[in-house]
């Protein structure tokens, strides 16, 4: 049933079919979040692993990486791996990173750590740690997978310098992280220890910081400068400490030897020796290829020369003895003792790098100049020899016989024993130049002397004299009862005289009173003056 | 006797649109059908809304769009001396229980979680089954819809929680609160499911009665 109702008639509507506005709503929100997740997802860095011993101190999802204080990147996770028993930390490094991170980049986690040279880390107490990135400024290939420090490296990547290794036949004190001393500067440090591949010797692998490190030379030599120095020698004793840190925690130090030779152009050498003190280094000499070696008939006996002991040239050490052989000689049938020495014709001056012109030069220097070796004593104390060269012009004429075997055979003159007469001469010498003439004579004039005075009346007269002194003393002595009689009797009066004022005596108390009424004017007199000081014109006008 | 689309035997109302009339949605003044404006209150008259499932569609869409981020990203940020952490709503309410704060930690799934998602599935339901028969008896349905419309704003309770704590707890380096990204689009999705909602003409309910449409 339909009804009809009157209304007025108002505007009609249209029919609208217009697509709605209102699906633009969803697509624009569909739109920036595909957008906001592609921008995310593109902006995404890279994924690296990082792997370490331990990672203590570590969260996923918290801990960053640094470089130099800026984050550069997150720890995303940290998983096991039981097979090589480390903890794989995946991060995500942002972008941009990816350029930096190549084989140079190193990274180390920072905890508070204590050593000799100091406390590092300590705001990670706070602040939890972190891991730390370093790079060279060097590009390397790209790199995503990193084996982690345990320490933070010596030297950062990148820093300018050179690298040495130091080969030492024996264990030493020095440590990682020891310091490199040049001149007592700090320049450098130990970053490695390790045994050398042919396992006999130590090897430390040490960094010299730029520009010292343009110092270094094939005649630079380093030794061991940890702990004290203690050195005797003909000027008295030296203790020589490095530093505090090279004490406590060893050190090494270089220098150039001095031995200005020009060589070319002075390329650094990438293995040195490390001697085990200064002076063993400065005395040390070149490479041993440029020894010679040769063989020393000391005709004698050689008791107190030691394989070792220095061959020197006015007292410069040249070389040392390697050997000592004995060995039959058949021509003789007797047993020799040759002494094998090494020698470094540098050091006498010759400098030519050919074995044989130094060989050359030797000859002439002996048979022309006369040079010869002689044992000396090199220490009274314990008898040791050492092969001294000489230059005898005088010398009966000798070459160096080259056909020798195993070694050419230098020409020796006898040992005398010179020096030891020598110095009984100069002993007897300054005997000899004792006055003892003159001291007999003037013993002989004191004693005179003695006598006369001994044989003088008036010291003969002395002890008369003395015995009459004791006489007189005897005599005041005898009177000194009467004396302390006649004090006894003064001071008994005294003691009357005093006992008069005992108390409960008339005197006793007329003093007392005397004092009382000294006491009540004095007090008078000082209320007075304190009145006066309030009020001065009291004087005049009264209280 | 007409009987209604429902299978009841009893007399059936005719619909305004039936009888050539259109109610406002306003003020409630009946005007003839093809009316542009109420003559009471000057609001649009329109027999249904046009394009009302569309729109509730397009809000619905874009409050799921919404919804996503708001649920992925963090929504609070803490960040005291030794870090900094950060919670999205779902996290934030594990981090509540665990910490035993388990009335704040209800208040906020409830209003973050369980309101928004029951908005989607009652919204999506009721636009689904406009003009078809369905579980729910049509007045059922009509009081889902005020009850979406009603309960829909308590979802921004999340919202204000932030916003109160990152303006309280700002003690420096001690602690700091901070809204996380998460917020603008948790506050735009509880915006688009109340438009959706509001879009939504109750009037459809009943139009599978409808005889015919004119």
């Amino acid at each position: 049933m339909t009804m009809s109702i009157e209304t007025p008639a108002i505007e009609v509507a249209e029919a609208r079919r217009r697509f709605p506005v209102v699906w633009i709503v969803p697509i624009v929100a569909a739109l920036l979040a595909v957008a906001v997740a592609a921008q995310q997802y593109v902006s995404r860095g890279p994924m690296i692993e990082i792997s370490f011993q331990r990672v203590g101190g570590l969260e996923e999802g918290k801990t960053k990486i640094k470089y130099k204080d800026v984050d550069i990147g997150i720890v995303e996770k940290l998983t096991l791996d039981p097979a090589r028993d480390l903890v794989i930390v995946s991060a995500r490094m942002d972008r941009g990173m990816s350029a930096y991170l190549d084989t140079t980049t190193l990274f180390w986690i920072v905890r508070p750590r204590i050593s000799a040279s100091g406390v590092t880390g300590l705001e990670t107490v706070v602040s939890g740690s972190y891991i730390q990135a370093a790079w060279s400024d060097e590009r390397g290939e790209r790199r995503r997978v990193y084996a982690g420090l345990s320490e933070p490296p010596q030297t950062p990547p990148g820093t300018p310098g050179m690298r040495v290794t130091l080969r030492s036949p024996e264990g030493t004190s020095v440590g990682v992280g020891a310091t490199v001393y040049y001149k007592h500067i700090t320049v450098g440090r130990i970053e490695e220890r390790r045994f050398a591949p042919d396992g006999r010797s130590i090897e430390l692998q040490a960094f010299i910081e730029a520009p010292y490190h343009l110092t270094l030379s094939p005649t630079t030599r380093f030794w061991n400068a940890s702990g004290v120095a203690l050195e005797l020698n003909a000027t008295g004793a030296a203790l020589r400490i490095q530093s505090l840190p090279a004490l406590l925690d060893g050190g090494i130090a270089f220098d150039e030897t001095g031995v200005a030779v020009a060589m070319g152009p002075k390329r650094p050498l990438e293995t040195y020796n490390l001697f085990p003190t200064e002076r063993d280094a400065r005395e040390s000499l070149y490479g041993e290829g440029d020894a010679l070696r040769f063989t020393i008939l000391f005709k004698g006996s050689i008791r107190g020369l030691e394989v070792g002991a220095p061959v020197e040239y006015r007292g410069l050490r040249v070389g040392k003895v390697l050997e000592l052989r004995p060995y039959l000689d058949e021509t003789t049938r007797t047993i020799l003792i040759s002494t094998i020495i090494e020698l470094h014709p540098q050091r006498i001056g010759i400098i030519d790098q050919d074995a044989a012109t130094n060989l050359q030069l030797l000859q002439m220097a002996v048979s022309d100049l006369g040079l010869r070796a002689k044992l000396r004593s090199g220490n009274l104390l314990t008898g040791a020899l050492f092969v001294d060269l000489v230059v005898l012009p005088e010398a009966e004429p000798a070459r160096i016989n080259v056909n020798a075997a195993p070694y050419p055979e230098f020409p020796a003159i006898p040992t005398d024993i010179e020096e030891i007469s020598a110095n009984i001469n100069a002993l007897a010498q300054r005997f000899n130049e004792l006055p003892l003439e003159e001291i007999v004579v003037s013993t002989a004039q004191v004693l005179d002397q003695l006598n006369t005075l001994l044989a003088d009346p008036r010291t003969q007269a002395t002890p008369a004299k003395l015995s009459r002194v004791l006489d007189d003393l005897h005599k005041v002595l005898v009177d000194v009862p009467g004396v302390t009689e006649a004090l006894k009797g003064s001071a008994e009066q005294a003691n009357v005289s005093f006992g008069q004022l005992a108390p409960g005596s008339e005197l006793y108390y007329e003093t007392l009173q005397a004092i009382r009424e000294l006491r009540q004017a004095a007090r008078a007199v000082s209320a007075l003056a304190d009145t006066v000081e309030e009020k001065p014109n009291s004087i005049i006008l009264g209280k | 006797m007409q009987v209604d689309g429902l299978g009841s035997d009893r007399p059936r109302t005719p619909l305004t649109i039936e009888v050539g009339l259109v109610a406002c949605r306003a003020c409630g003044l009946i005007a003839p059908a093809g009316t542009a404006r109420c003559r009471r209150c000057r609001a649009s008259l329109h027999p249904r809304e046009p394009h009302s499932l569309q729109r509730v569609w397009a809000w619905l869409i874009a409050g799921l769009i919404a919804y996503v981020p708001a649920n992925l990203m963090p929504m609070m940020v803490t960040e005291t001396l030794r870090d900094s952490s950060s919670n999205t709503i779902v996290s934030g309410v594990v981090a509540l229980a665990e910490h035993g704060s388990y009335f704040v930690a209800l208040v906020v799934f409830i209003a973050s979680v369980l309101i928004p998602i029951v908005k989607f599935v009652l919204l999506g339901y009721l636009a689904l089954t406009v003009g078809r028969r369905s579980a729910l008896s049509l007045k059922d349905r009509k009081h889902l819809h005020d009850l979406v419309e009603i309960v829909g704003r308590w979802s921004m309770v999340d919202v204000f929680v932030v916003a109160v704590l990152a303006a309280l707890v700002q003690l420096g380096a001690l602690i700091a609160i901070e809204p996380g990204p998460a917020a603008a689009p948790f506050a735009l999705m509880v915006v688009f499911t109340m438009l959706a909602a509001n879009a939504f003409d109750p009037r459809l309910i009943w139009d599978c009665e409808k005889r015919e449409v004119p």
